[in-house]
């Protein structure tokens, strides 16, 4: 069959938008615009106001945080004292706002050096399954143990304080987010761009940076935000059982198990604290699904 | 016409929320009793086409003109009113066999399932019409096969089941959606042949989705060509393949890559002088998946000895399963060798040391069959193809950059791609990319497992061009791994037929092709679909009598 139609010549025309089946926008710009819109944007807010208040608190607070004022015993909200007072004479609101500065501490400090942490001993032990069966079994030992009960054994040892959670955060991350990166590296090593380097001479080290690295940020970012939500629960848990902060300084969680000991009496001490943790733990939560969703999509 | 056709498609256009329509002006009309061929490239809404047919359209697609069945409008009825016409009256089968059936559930449950849904009560009565529907679609046994969860059956014996399933109800309409695009060619034969025999038994209408024009040549009565959308041609099979009047019909056909004749008989190509070292040779290799201490060990390759002299381009054919694959990734030292030798360039790969080792890897390349695949979504074009140029720090950062644009301009893309993304490419262009980047190095050997089996046929014929053209040039030897006998024979120079992962041919392609040893090799080429539709009933003839 002779013909006259080249076939240097595109047989379709160039489509201009994207056409059904085609790929997404890349992945990064729609995790960034998952923030700026809808639920991401709300957990935004809340997570910038609850840091603003922590970093501006010395600055904004009434009082000191373990400033005693006289006559001032159990006094509900009111002009003087917005969250009203504690027992022992103190201003509640200057109390939070001092509280919330331990919790970024753990929340901002403590869950990236365990994600960090866990994600290199991930990444270094994954590639042979020697060293990958002894880490992921390590793993499961420290997942075994309920987060308290850790608590309670590191305080056993160190004593308590922020120290202590912020080792008990890093403890409970590593095994977290070593399993997630476990999982990206033995997707992505299968994959054949992978295998394409692989063939011409790349080793685990340069896979591992340049290949799984990057193709696994993204659900680590979500499982970051999530992480930092439960660390917060952690902090709170802690402290309400003695085991974090010691008294007389303030944390979130030992203003709200003061408040609970004394809910008869003074009903209103816990809601600042709370209404504080809310906001943290929401906020973290709402950006993590908003993420999460955004990858999905 | 004294009848009224089954489906009538006029002026159907679908659209997302995208400028360019998915489909834009559709019309089609399916008469009863016939094969329809919905014929098109990746893109061409022939698949969107048949899904609107039964209202299964991606969630935010507007659909709009008309759909006739039986003169009820079906474009615009609610999911309840659908029920009564999918499966029952209209029945789809789609690509993939594999999970169009339920992995937990056996062949029966399924079928049960599907005849109680359009409303057979008894158990027995579904049993009974189930056996029924097995023999109907040729499976051996029926009774025991009922029983048979969809991994025990072969690819081929899974879409017959599907087609089962699609029967169930005695639909007068059926959409199949790229059949036998998934299985080999043996099976597709028989898979074809089948879908024939049914059309005659039950007078059932077929609608053939295929991008194949060979599928095409076998067995459909009228052809409709889309393009972008669009009805580009219409016309009864032999008329349209003797006289395509619309050039994109032409050069679709051209597109198609041929087999040769027994008649144009080639002349034998000189074997490569003796004395050369080969590029790669493999000495009486095994290779086995599973563990052997717990005695499962499955053979993928078993004793295979095979040679590819520098600058040749050697072809590896067989069915799925066949080992061809496996013995393509180990060259590139994909996977592990459990018994004999793999030489590059004369030396032993395994007992060559360290250092050396390297170097002998340096001189190999691998190309892969997924275009999706094949790059780092993450790195830039110009990123992936300078890859193998950071692993050995070849040159200054410059020179790899510049290195990168010679490359680019190698496999016909422009300089300026160097800076996009895979995402931003068509499947084509990501492939001359994988090439770009396996030529990098400047390799010794090339392993291209299927480099253009996910490519649209026209896409196909220009990277295949590309590629020899650029092996005459640069002169690297090659083992391309394909299912499809007529690239192989386009870019070949010698061929390994294999089968259960052993060698059961090899020869010059014009010879081995023109003139096969083996039943098994004539079995193949006779499989593969041809695009004539004069020469249909000759076919199948022989592959019946080689059946037999």
């Amino acid at each position: 069959m002779t013909l006259d139609v080249s076939l240097e010549e595109p047989l379709s025309p160039v489509p201009v938008g994207p056409v059904p089946g085609d790929l997404a926008p890349e992945r990064r710009d729609s995790l960034l615009h998952a923030l700026r819109h809808g639920r991401g944007l709300v957990g935004v807010v809340l997570v910038a106001t609850v840091v603003v208040l922590g970093v501006l608190g010395p600055l904004v607070a009434p009082y000191g945080p373990t400033e005693q004022i006289k006559g001032a015993n159990l006094l509900g909200p009111g002009a003087g004292h917005w969250l009203g007072t504690d027992e022992l004479n103190r201003d509640i609101l200057s109390r939070t706002l001092y509280g919330i500065r331990v919790d970024l501490v753990v929340v901002f400090a403590a869950v990236p050096v365990g994600a960090a942490a866990g994600v290199f001993l991930g990444l270094v032990t994954s590639w042979w399954t020697v060293t990958d069966v002894i880490a992921q079994r390590a793993f499961d030992l420290l997942l075994a143990f309920p987060a308290l009960i850790l608590g309670i054994l590191l305080t056993a040892f160190l004593g308590p304080g922020v120290l202590t959670v912020g080792v008990v955060i890093v403890a409970l991350e590593i095994p977290v987010f070593g399993r997630l990166v476990r999982t990206s590296v033995r997707t992505v090593r299968e994959m054949p761009f992978v295998e394409a380097s692989q063939v011409v001479g790349a080793g685990p080290w340069w896979v591992l940076r340049r290949h799984v690295l990057p193709n696994s940020l993204e659900p680590l970012t979500v499982q970051l935000a999530v992480s930092m939500s439960v660390a917060v629960f952690i902090e709170g848990a802690m402290s309400f059982l003695g085991l974090g902060v010691r008294p007389p300084h303030p944390s979130l969680g030992s203003l709200i198990k003061d408040g609970v000991r004394l809910l008869h009496e003074a009903p209103f001490f816990a809601v600042g604290p709370l209404a504080v943790v809310v906001a943290l733990v929401l906020g973290l939560l709402l950006i993590s699904q908003s993420l999460a969703e955004a990858r999905r999509a | 016409m004294p009848e009224s056709p089954v489906l009538a498609i006029e002026h159907l256009a679908i659209s997302f929320a995208q400028p360019r329509p998915a489909v834009e002006d559709v019309s089609v009309v399916l008469e009863r009793g016939e094969i329809l061929a919905l014929v098109g490239e990746s893109g061409s809404g022939k698949s969107m086409t048949a899904r609107a047919v039964l209202g299964l359209l991606p969630p935010g697609a507007r659909a709009t003109g008309s759909i006739r069945y039986d003169d009820r409008e079906l474009l615009g009825l609610d999911e309840r009113a659908l029920d009564q016409v999918r499966g029952a009256r209209i029945a789809m089968v789609f690509q993939e066999p594999q999970t169009a059936l339920n992995p937990v559930r056996t062949i029966g449950w399924q079928l049960r399932e599907a005849l109680r849904a359009h409303g057979l009560r008894s158990r027995k009565a579904a049993r009974e019409r189930a056996i029924e529907l097995l023999r109907a679609v040729e499976i051996p046994e029926p009774e025991r096969r009922l029983d048979s969860y969809p991994h025990q059956l072969s690819g081929g014996q899974k879409q017959r089941v599907v087609l089962a399933l699609a029967l169930a109800n005695e639909p007068e309409v059926l959409l199949a959606d790229e059949p036998t695009t998934a299985l080999d060619v043996t099976v597709q034969a028989e898979i074809l042949r089948l879908l024939d025999r049914i059309r005659e038994r039950t007078g059932t209408a077929i609608v053939l989705i295929t991008h194949n024009m060979g599928v095409v040549a076998e067995i459909a009565d009228r052809v409709v060509v889309l393009q972008a959308g669009k009805v580009v041609e219409e016309g009864e099979t032999r008329a349209l393949f003797a006289h395509p009047r619309e050039p994109y019909t032409k050069t679709l056909l051209a597109s198609v890559l041929r087999l040769p004749e027994p008649a144009d008989v080639l002349p034998v190509v000189a074997a490569p002088a003796a004395e050369t070292t080969p590029a790669v040779e493999f000495r009486n290799v095994h290779v086995r998946y599973g563990s052997r201490r717990r005695g499962r060990a499955f053979p993928a390759i078993s004793d295979v000895s095979l040679q590819v002299a520098p600058g040749e381009v050697v072809g590896l054919v067989g069915e799925s399963g066949s080992g061809k694959t496996t013995l393509g990734r180990l060259a590139a030292g994909l996977v592990p060798l459990a018994e004999g030798q793999v030489l590059l360039r004369g030396t032993d790969v395994l007992a060559a040391p360290r250092a050396e080792r390297r170097s002998l890897r340096r001189g190999l390349a691998f190309v892969h069959q997924d275009p999706e695949a094949s790059l780092d979504p993450r790195f830039t074009v110009g990123a992936s193809i300078r890859e193998p140029l950071d692993i050995h720090q070849v040159g200054t950062p410059e020179e790899r950059d510049a290195r990168v644009a010679e490359l680019l301009d190698a496999v016909q893309l422009p300089a300026s791609y160097a800076g996009r993304r895979p995402r931003e490419l068509s499947g084509g262009q990501r492939q001359r990319v994988a090439l770009a980047r396996a030529l990098a190095l400047e390799p010794t050997l090339l392993v291209a497992d299927e480099p253009t089996s996910a490519l649209d046929v026209s896409v196909q014929a220009r990277v295949l061009e590309l590629f020899r053209d650029l092996q005459e040039r640069l002169g690297f030897a090659c083992l391309f791994i394909s299912h499809d006998l007529a690239v192989i024979h386009q870019v070949a120079d010698r061929v390994a037929v294999l089968r259960a992962g052993q060698v059961v041919e090899e020869g010059p392609v014009g010879a081995v092709f023109t003139r096969p040893r083996e039943d098994y090799t004539r079995r193949l080429l006779d499989a593969v679909p041809v695009p004539d539709p004069n020469r249909r009933g000759r076919r199948v003839r022989r592959v019946r009598e080689l059946a037999s």
